[in-house]
């Protein structure tokens, strides 16, 4: 089977990569001009063409409002969330509300879809591996932040079937990077990948050994990475411009966005030097025909003063998120640093003062995300690759129940593929649906989590609260999709969703829609529960009846024989009436007090025989 | 103190869980009756250890037992089946003959029994009862799927891109899945440690995760392989994050201490019983707990029963009093500690119950029986009172 290949692509904030594993060697793929990433920015240009990667990059200054960068904070985004207001600020480019609470981009009166300019970045990276590959590619693997909920995903993934191409896997960034860490490595060992990139941090945990690499915890900040560095630079040259020249630079778009390169250069150079000097000759006009110049030096020392409860929010989320998983510090053998950030030399420090060891310096920060999806890739369709990923689910998956709660089928942090089921029962008297609202998150409340979607099992029996069960059973599949089923245990009927699309609702809608359905909720009921002890206790008073005529024999002589049976009798009868009213709490007393009569019974009998 | 050694020479670890030899007759094989009574407690479900503490017996006369009833090859190890057995899953060599039919368009694929494991399978000749050091190998996989269902057989001769060898793997382990064994599932000693069971779990994971065929035809095997995958992925979870709220936690990982869980256990009883004499009763409770979390036979919940009743903790000694008498249910003392139990609880028909019952047990009228007499008289008068 001649395999076709897949690339690896990893989307960034800031600069993207592609890469590709040939003969079993993974390597990056340069662009047309060398270079071995590509920033991550569309733009349009006046004469409507548009441009994309660097040639986008080189115009920004010029044509900021119509350039856009970091469309990856705004993917799969909704219109009132946090992200997206901040991004209003910052953001030079025109940033819209969409027809679904999405978020939709202008440029020169042209409205584009986040999903659609990551496609043009997507499909910039699928050229450039086209031309070097000289064959066509539509397979890929890309990469996204470990802590992307399923609509960010699968926006993603939408761009990338804009883009012409196949996402055959969506994978965490820091998993990417362990792969290429422990590619072609003979290792067995537990691993730390630090990665603060552009726009995000993630810090993730696994266990490496015999060519499997197994996702033990993940977690991080969505809102934690490079450019929130730059934007403390900027910050700081912004105050002091307006302290000097009573000014506010922000106000002005074009000097914004070369504040914006100038910060984000000075940062990189600070990384090698102690020193360095910021010159942005004629950045404003006075209006009296005057210009201003900023010139000003920037040392390490001030930016690590400037950035330094950045770098400790990182330590902290490493921390938790050791804690969680139960692992102690000394028992991670290597740390891999990923993201042009951790080339920063107090970030280096940090990590190496956090976990008293020195970070892995094998791999190069910038690619090595794109590697590992790349590895990744062959994973999944190279009969010859060796390699195996075992990833988790990144939320928590369940349903709402009454009263607005999330009931948690699925935890974080679990192996998939994997499925769970829950019954639950209707809430009303007379209740004939249900409506299943499958969620995502890690808030006990309903509305603090994303909805995945929803839907309706109907035709249930009229009957009192509580009395129809309704089985829902929840799968992942390897690749991260999710199918949620619900069945009326009675009739058998059953509806189910295979979760594919975002649904776009804010908070408030989701409240609204939990005012709105009340009568339609389920609750949880321990249905199985019953099953299982209701099933445990008939085979209990199976066997009891069977042991009653010798036990009788045997013991009504004694004493206390006959009241003995008699009291084994009320017991039987107990357990029998508790199965009959459903009612688990007195079944599991009337089930005890049985299994105890039997245990006599069973002792009396064997008593008897030895 | 208990003096049940880790291991016994020419039989293997004290944790391995012997059974009974469905072939071995006892009556032929004329025992004594203290043997008889030994044999009649190997059921394979507890380990020998606790077959030994709980018989009874001076430990050196109940091991010399356990030796004779070895050499007489009444008892089996968990990796050993009867020659002479006739529906036992076979799992020696010499078992090969018995392989079912099997479709015969690709039987050239079929990987050889002893392959499974490399130079480590029982020889054939030797007969099981002299075999010593079994005890120390994993359980292997039965490939032969003897007795294959309708589907099992509908499975192996789909068409899909699977080897026969793969098949059997897949459907073998399927078989595993009712058992609820999870170190079964895994193909290791019970009490394997973390290294040890991450090792099988990557391997095994290697040969099952839907990942590794990705995109091919796979015929009914997609899903069976997500369902034994998950399974696996379950037990691997099991036995590597036992309840979070256990000992593990304020002791070392398990993984790295020689100690298994029930030598820990009795490490901990024997302090509880230090402190208990010391007069700190609940410090001792807490260890007798833990203890019991690890390892819950009967002498450590029958002596934290007591302790937690002397402390005025009686929901504690009822729970562990309620244990120790299923653990052994025709033991009257037992009884009549879960009826004090109960009693203490404010639970006084319970307790009425099991006096009751207890009474009916007891065939002699000696101390115990007294006892039990004027407890349930007492009990009586609270009832009608």
């Amino acid at each position: 089977m001649a395999a076709e290949k897949v690339i690896g692509i990893d989307l960034g904030t800031t600069n993207s990569c592609v890469a590709i594993v040939e003969d079993g060697t993974p390597s990056v793929i340069p662009n047309r001009g060398g270079y071995k990433t590509t920033p991550s920015m569309v733009a349009i240009a006046e004469n409507g063409k548009r441009l994309v990667g660097h040639i986008a990059k080189r115009q920004a200054i010029t044509n900021a409002e119509n350039t856009v960068y970091a469309a990856k904070r705004l993917i799969g985004r909704k219109w009132g969330s946090a992200a997206v207001r901040s991004s209003l600020e910052i953001m030079p480019y025109r940033i819209v509300e969409g027809p679904h609470d999405d978020v939709r981009i202008m440029l020169r009166d042209q409205v584009f879809s986040v999903p659609e300019v990551s496609a043009y970045i997507l499909q910039e990276m699928k050229l450039i591996s086209e031309e070097y590959l000289g064959e066509e590619v539509s397979k890929a693997v890309v990469t996204v932040p470990a802590y992307f909920n399923d609509g960010q995903r699968q926006a993603t993934k939408d761009a990338g079937r804009i883009a012409g191409l196949d996402v055959i896997r969506i994978i965490n960034e820091p998993t990417a990077a362990a792969l290429a860490y422990g590619f072609g490595r003979n290792i067995e060992r537990k691993v730390a990948v630090y990665d603060l990139g552009g726009g995000t941090f993630d810090i993730s945990i696994l266990e490496i050994g015999n060519g499997v690499f197994e996702v033990i915890s993940t977690a991080g900040d969505t809102f934690l990475g490079g450019e929130d560095f730059d934007r403390r630079i900027i910050d700081w040259l912004v105050f002091g411009f307006e302290k000097q020249h009573g000014i506010d630079l922000r106000k002005d778009k074009m000097a914004l966005q070369r504040l914006k390169d100038v910060a984000e250069k000075a940062k990189c150079e600070l990384s090698s030097v102690k020193e360095t000097e910021i010159n942005l000759p004629f950045i404003i006009s006075t209006g009296r025909n005057e210009a201003l110049h900023l010139q000003t030096m920037l040392s390490r020392d001030k930016l690590e003063e400037l950035t330094s409860d950045l770098v400790e929010r990182t330590i902290e989320i490493c921390a938790r998120t050791l804690e969680e998983a139960e692992i102690a510090k000394n028992q991670i053998e290597d740390v891999v640093l990923v993201g042009g950030m951790t080339r920063m030399p107090r970030v280096q420090q940090a990590c190496a003062e956090f976990f008293g060891l020195e970070p892995c310096k094998g791999v190069h920060p910038d690619e090595v995300v794109a590697l590992g999806a790349a590895i990744q890739g062959a994973a999944l369709t190279d009969d010859k690759s060796d390699i195996l990923l075992l990833d988790v689910t990144p939320h928590s998956l369940g349903i709402m129940i009454v009263g607005g709660y999330f009931h948690k089928l699925i935890e974080q942090n679990a192996t998939v593929p994997t499925s769970a089921s829950h019954t639950f029962t209707t809430v009303k008297d007379n209740q004939t649906s249900v409506k299943i609202l499958v969620l995502q998150g890690e808030s006990d409340r309903a509305e603090e989590n994303e909805l995945l979607g929803e839907f309706v099992l109907t035709g249930l029996r009229r009957a009192q609260r509580g009395e129809v069960e309704i089985e829902v059973q929840f799968h992942i599949s390897a690749d991260g999709i999710v199918s949620v089923k619900a069945k009326d245990l009675e009739t058998g009927l059953e509806q189910s969703i295979t979760v594919t699309a975002t649904s776009g609702l804010t908070e408030d809608e989701i409240k609204k829609m939990i005012d709105q359905n009340k009568d339609y909720m389920v609750e949880v009921r321990s249905g199985q529960e019953f099953d299982k002890a209701r099933h445990q206790a008939e085979k209990s008073l199976e066997e009891i009846e069977s042991l009653f005529p010798q036990v009788t024999d045997i013991i009504a002589g004694s004493d206390f024989g006959q009241d003995a049976v008699k009291k084994a009798r009320a017991v039987v009868e107990r357990t029998r009436q508790s199965i009959a009213a459903k009612d688990l709490t007195a079944l599991s007393d009337a089930t005890e007090a049985l299994n105890r009569t039997l245990n006599m019974f069973r002792g009396v009998v064997s008593k008897t025989r030895g | 103190m208990s003096a049940v050694p880790p291991s016994i020479g020419g039989l293997g670890s004290t944790q391995l869980k012997l059974r009974a030899s469905p072939g071995f007759d006892p009556l032929k094989a004329k025992v004594g009756p203290e043997e008889y009574f030994l044999f009649s407690r190997f059921d394979g479900s507890q380990t020998l250890r606790d077959v030994l503490l709980e018989s009874g017996l001076p430990i050196d006369r109940a091991i010399q037992i356990v030796m004779k009833l070895r050499g007489l090859g009444a008892l089996l190890l968990p990796t050993e089946t009867v020659p002479a057995a006739g529906s036992r899953p076979a799992q020696v060599a010499d078992a090969t003959e018995k392989i079912p039919k099997r479709p015969s368009h690709d039987t050239t694929e079929r990987v050889p029994l002893r392959s499974a494991a490399p130079g480590r399978g029982p020889d054939a000749t030797e007969k099981i009862h002299v075999r010593t050091a079994a005890g120390s190998q994993p359980p292997q996989l039965d490939t032969t799927l003897p007795e294959p269902t309708a589907d099992e057989l509908m499975a192996l001769s789909e068409t899909n891109i699977l080897t026969d060898a793969q098949r059997r793997q897949i459907l073998a382990m399927a078989r595993l899945l009712d058992k609820r064994d999870p170190w079964a599932l895994l193909g290791v000693l019970q009490g394997a440690d973390a290294t040890t069971l991450k090792r099988a779990y990557f391997k095994l994971s290697k040969d099952i995760h839907p990942d590794r065929f990705y995109g091919r035809p796979l015929g009914s095997f997609a899903t069976r392989l997500t369902t034994v995958f998950e399974a696996l992925n379950r037990a691997y979870e099991r036995l590597t994050n036992p309840d979070k709220s256990g000992v593990y936690n304020v002791g070392q990982p398990i993984a790295e201490t020689a100690q298994s869980p029930e030598e820990y256990a009795a490490e901990l009883f024997e302090r509880g019983c230090a402190l208990e004499v010391t007069g700190d009763a609940l410090e001792a409770m807490k260890l007798f707990s833990a203890a019991i979390r690890l390892d819950g036979q009967t002498k450590y919940l029958r002596r934290s029963a007591t302790c937690a009743l002397a402390a005025g903790q009686p929901r504690t000694a009822l729970e562990h009093a309620k244990k120790a008498q299923t653990r052994s249910p025709s033991d009257p003392s037992l009884a009549r500690l879960l009826a004090t139990a109960f009693k203490a609880c404010g639970k006084l028909a319970d307790a009425e119950e099991v006096l009751v019952m207890a009474m009916a047990l007891k065939s002699e009228n000696d101390a115990l029986g007294t006892e039990l007499r004027n407890d349930l008289a007492e009990v009586r008068r609270l009832l009608n009172g």
